[in-house]
């Protein structure tokens, strides 16, 4: 967060992808890299929005369906589905995550000015995950309060589940 | 009533009366025939009460005769079974008469019963009286067998001991006149040595005097008595002093003078004298004592003698009692028991005699023991004789029992057979009677029966016949509600629909002679239009044969059509085959130009992917990030322009795909169009020889019209004909006549008929004709359809 302030133009930049054939946007430093769909390794006893592991350069990442996290259906994954890898700072600690999104379609440049606060009711997703609307044209983007989407707790869940996830399937 | 029932029922009814009949027939005699069966069996029962109680009888006399257990028993089961028979036919009976008839058979069984135990007992005791009376008779044989045995021992041993005595008499007697002769031998002897001695008769005299010596020491030890002994001695004493001077004399011999001899010779006869007397005393003596012997042993013999007789008398007599008891016991002749008693009257009085004159205390006993057994007996005899009188009275109640029941049982059976005798009489009138009603009433019904058929047959019958002779006035007076009813209503219906029909006939041959007339007139104007017709037709040939010329140019262009068309086909097909390949093309091209998309999107990932990094590297990152904006929108122009010739090849294979279907539609298009045109051709031919069909039947048609012009003027001819037939159908309907009543029922039709019936004559070809000639005119056909 640091650097956003340092590099103030970055901050109007967001990183549009499709769920559900529904445009959401990220800002843009928020994400770390898009990776094409690889390897799935399905943990059990997960939550069903966990689509399970990748292995990234070695690492172990877990990936969330983000349109089964927003209680929409588990997205199908195609030839265009991606996994945006973020990372989020939880008690001191850097967790890489992988969203599963059916498509990434651009960087956009929104000023604050197009930006207005989310609405009460209206959508058909919990407005704590949103963020801001933006507008773009004559449409609004809904932009993702990512923090919300993975929260710390659902994380530390994540987090006290892995250790039993990987004894569970000896037992 | 009977006229009205259906003729099934009729006869149906009168089987069943008379089969009822006949069942109540049978069931009488059914029943009659069940009581004498009844009957029979009480009567054959009553048969076997009579039979076993005569095996009653019959056993009883075995067992009179054998006494034996065996027999009881087997009377006792005949009885049993005669009583138990005696209860079942009792129970058989209903008449209270033979009940009380068969209670007296129970009665007199009973009775018959009891007094055949009376006669067991009694034969049993006769048995026991017999058993001891036998015993009795026994210790009596004994008892005078005894005596008898005991008097003949008796008699034996004295005859024995006096045999001996009146022997040894005998001999003693014998012994003395032996001695008597010997000493006269010795005198003799004596003498003649004496006068003239002789050494030889010396020795003979020694000789004899020594045989006399020793006899005479022979008899001294047989006598017993003192007195003979003494004589004996004395004998010897004289003898032996006569023999010694006779020694004495012969010793001195010669010496002697013949005084000195003779007066030896004195003393010496003295002596032998002396010696001779004593000795003839001896033998006189002795002959006295034998007879006296012999008189003394006979008159004891005498007694003893009767005695024994007496004895074997009575023992002879007990055992002509026995025999006669047994007689007795086993024939039960009185005779014989009379005979029996007198005589151990005679052999108890003789045993008493007897008693009486036994001297010896010892035989006196035995005699009083021979008569207390005598007594005995005669004491048990006359028991017996009890026994077996009292056992005659029970025999005799016995046999009276069994008479009675049999004479009971026999007046039964008589009872039954003359029952039977009323019943089968009573079955057999019942029955008779029965029959001859059941055959009264059968015969009646059947008469009824029949009548009620027949005659109204026979009416209708008669009806049938006159109206086969054509008379259609005829009633039928036949009024029932059965199937003769309906056929004299259905033959009366006939009758009216054939007077109908007559009447309908007689009309229509009316109008057929006015018509006939009309179809003559008509049959002219046919034959003038048929010529006409003949000049037209020919008009008709000469444009077919133009028609024809025409037909045959079509079928050969539907030829050279037909080809092309072929040729339009095949072409058409190969150019489907040229668009499918375009269209797979077009795919292929499709397919590579999605892989040009997808490498762009893959170019646009990396260039977002870039631009993060640049946004991440924040101010060294921005030229870096101008080119991944450059790179992005490149990457996305290429992907929209591959996106647009993706459209445009898809665009095009379905443009291709719809030129390729439509050619394919278009192939059996111009398939059916070539087999349209091919049967176009055929179509021509055929028209063609169609026409020219049309051609020879135009030919015909014109032969034709020229005959139907001179059939016309033939049909005018025959309607003539059929005129005069008409008439004729009118006289044949003549034959059927109609009486005024009838003639005004049908409406409003009537005419005059001719009278007189001319002979009809009917040919086939006239009434084909006429058919035909009624058919053109059309007349009569809705009147024909009315019946």
């Amino acid at each position: 967060m640091s650097e956003s302030e340092s590099v103030p133009e970055n901050l109007h930049q967001y990183l549009t992808f499709f769920i559900g054939g529904e445009r959401f946007a990220l800002p843009i430093l928020d994400v770390k890299e898009i990776i094409e769909v690889s390897a799935l390794t399905r943990v059990p006893m997960t939550p069903n929005f966990i689509r399970g592991v990748i292995n990234l350069r070695g690492n172990v990442v877990p990936v969330i369906d983000l349109s089964a996290r927003l209680g929409r259906q588990a997205s199908q994954i195609n030839k265009r589905s991606c996994i945006v890898l973020v990372e989020l700072e939880a008690e001191e600690e850097t967790h890489a995550l992988g969203m599963l999104v059916d498509e990434v379609n651009e960087i956009l440049d929104i000023l604050p000015g197009h930006i207005q606060p989310p609405p009460d009711f209206g959508t058909d997703i919990r407005t704590e995950f949103i963020l801001n609307m933006g507008q773009v044209g004559d449409e609004f983007l809904i932009l993702l309060n990512i923090n919300k989407v993975l929260s710390i707790k659902e994380l530390s869940e994540l987090q006290a589940l892995n250790p039993s996830m990987l004894e569970t399937p000896t037992i | 009533m009977l006229k009205n029932i259906r003729l099934g029922w009729k006869i149906g009814g009168g089987f069943v009366l008379v089969l009822t009949l006949t069942l109540i027939v049978g069931i009488v005699g059914w029943r009659g025939i069940e009581s004498i069966v009844s009957r029979v069996d009480k009567a054959d029962d009553v048969n076997t009460l009579v039979k076993l109680i005569l095996q009653a009888r019959t056993l009883e006399t075995e067992y009179a005769n054998t006494h034996s257990e065996e027999t009881v028993k087997h009377l006792q089961q005949v009885l049993a079974q005669l009583k138990q028979q005696a209860q079942t036919t009792k129970d058989k009976f209903t008449d209270q008469y033979n009940r009380d008839e068969m209670d007296q058979v129970l009665a007199r069984t009973q009775a018959y019963e009891n007094a055949f135990n009376r006669f067991r007992s009694l034969e049993q005791q006769k048995t026991q009286t017999m058993e001891s009376m036998r015993a009795r008779a026994r210790t009596a044989l004994a008892a005078t067998e005894a005596m008898s045995q005991r008097k003949s021992v008796e008699l034996k041993t004295f005859q024995q001991a006096n045999t001996a005595f009146i022997q040894r008499k005998l001999a003693n007697a014998n012994a003395a006149i032996a001695l008597t002769q010997k000493l006269m031998e010795a005198k003799a002897l004596r003498v003649a040595f004496i006068h003239e001695y002789t050494q030889r008769e010396f020795q003979q005299w020694e000789d004899l005097n020594e045989e006399m010596l020793s006899r005479l020491r022979d008899l001294r030890s047989q006598f017993t008595t003192p007195e003979n002994l003494q004589h004996l001695e004395n004998i010897g004493r004289y003898y032996r002093q006569y023999r010694e001077q006779v020694i004495e004399l012969v010793r001195r011999g010669n010496g002697l003078t013949t005084i000195e001899k003779e007066r030896a010779v004195r003393a010496f006869v003295e002596q032998a004298q002396e010696a001779m007397e004593l000795m003839l005393a001896l033998k006189q003596d002795q002959e006295q004592a034998l007879q006296k012997a012999l008189n003394d042993s006979e008159s004891l013999m005498q007694d003893m003698l009767q005695k024994a007789e007496s004895a074997n008398a009575i023992a002879q007599g007990f055992l002509n009692v026995r025999r006669y008891e047994k007689e007795f016991i086993n024939s039960g002749e009185t005779d014989y028991l009379r005979q029996a008693q007198s005589m151990l009257g005679q052999v108890l009085a003789s045993a008493r005699d007897l008693s009486l004159r036994f001297e010896k205390a010892e035989d006196q006993q035995q005699a009083a023991q021979l008569i207390d057994a005598l007594d005995k007996y005669q004491q048990e005899l006359n028991a017996y004789v009890n026994r077996h009188n009292e056992q005659l009275i029970a025999e005799q109640s016995m046999l009276e029992a069994a008479l009675a029941a049999q004479k009971v049982c026999q007046d039964a059976r008589a009872d039954q057979e003359s029952k039977m005798r009323a019943e089968i009489q009573a079955t057999l009138m019942l029955v008779f009677v029965g029959v001859i009603l059941a055959i009264l009433i059968g015969v009646l019904i059947a008469w009824l029966i029949t009548r009620g058929i027949t005659r109204p047959v026979a009416m209708g019958v008669t009806f049938a016949q006159r109206l086969a002779k054509g008379d259609l006035n005829v009633h039928l007076e036949v009024d029932q509600k059965d199937e003769i009813g309906s056929l004299a209503e259905a033959l009366r219906q006939m009758a009216a629909q054939l007077r109908s029909v007559v009447e309908n006939v007689r009309q229509n041959a009316d109008a057929l002679t006015s018509s006939s007339r009309e179809v003559s007139a008509t049959a002219q104007s046919i034959s003038q239009a048929a010529t006409e017709q003949a000049a037209s037709v020919e008009e008709t040939t000469s444009s077919v044969e133009e028609l024809n010329a025409s037909v045959q140019q079509n079928a050969e262009n539907a030829r050279v059509t037909d080809s092309m068309a072929t040729r339009s086909a095949t072409e058409a097909q190969q150019g489907g085959e040229a668009v499918s390949r375009t269209v797979n093309a077009m795919k292929q091209i499709a397919a590579k130009i999605s892989l040009i998309e997808d490498i762009a999107y893959k170019t646009n990932l990396l260039s977002l992917n870039a631009a993060i990094e640049a946004a991440r590297a924040g101010e060294h990152g921005k030229g870096f990030t101008v080119v991944a904006a450059e790179v992005r929108k490149l990457a996305e122009n290429s992907r929209v322009t591959a996106q647009e010739i993706n459209e445009l090849a898809t665009q095009s294979v379905s443009i291709a795909e719809q030129a390729g279907k439509l050619l394919e539609q278009m192939v059996p298009n111009i398939e059916k169009t070539a087999d349209l045109v091919q049967e176009i051709s055929a179509a021509s031919d055929e028209q063609a020889s169609g026409v020219s069909q049309i051609n020879a039947a135009m030919a015909q048609l014109d032969q034709a019209t020229q005959q139907n012009a001179s059939a016309a003027e033939e049909l005018a001819a025959t309607s003539e004909e059929l005129s005069g037939q008409a008439e004729q159908l009118l006289n044949t309907v003549a034959f059927f006549k109609l009486d005024m009543h009838t003639q005004a029922r049908p409406p409003a039709k009537g005419q005059a008929r001719l009278a007189n019936k001319p002979p009809a004559l009917p040919s086939g070809k006239a009434k084909t004709s006429s058919h035909q000639d009624l058919d053109s005119l059309g007349i009569s056909d809705q009147d024909f359809e009315r019946f």
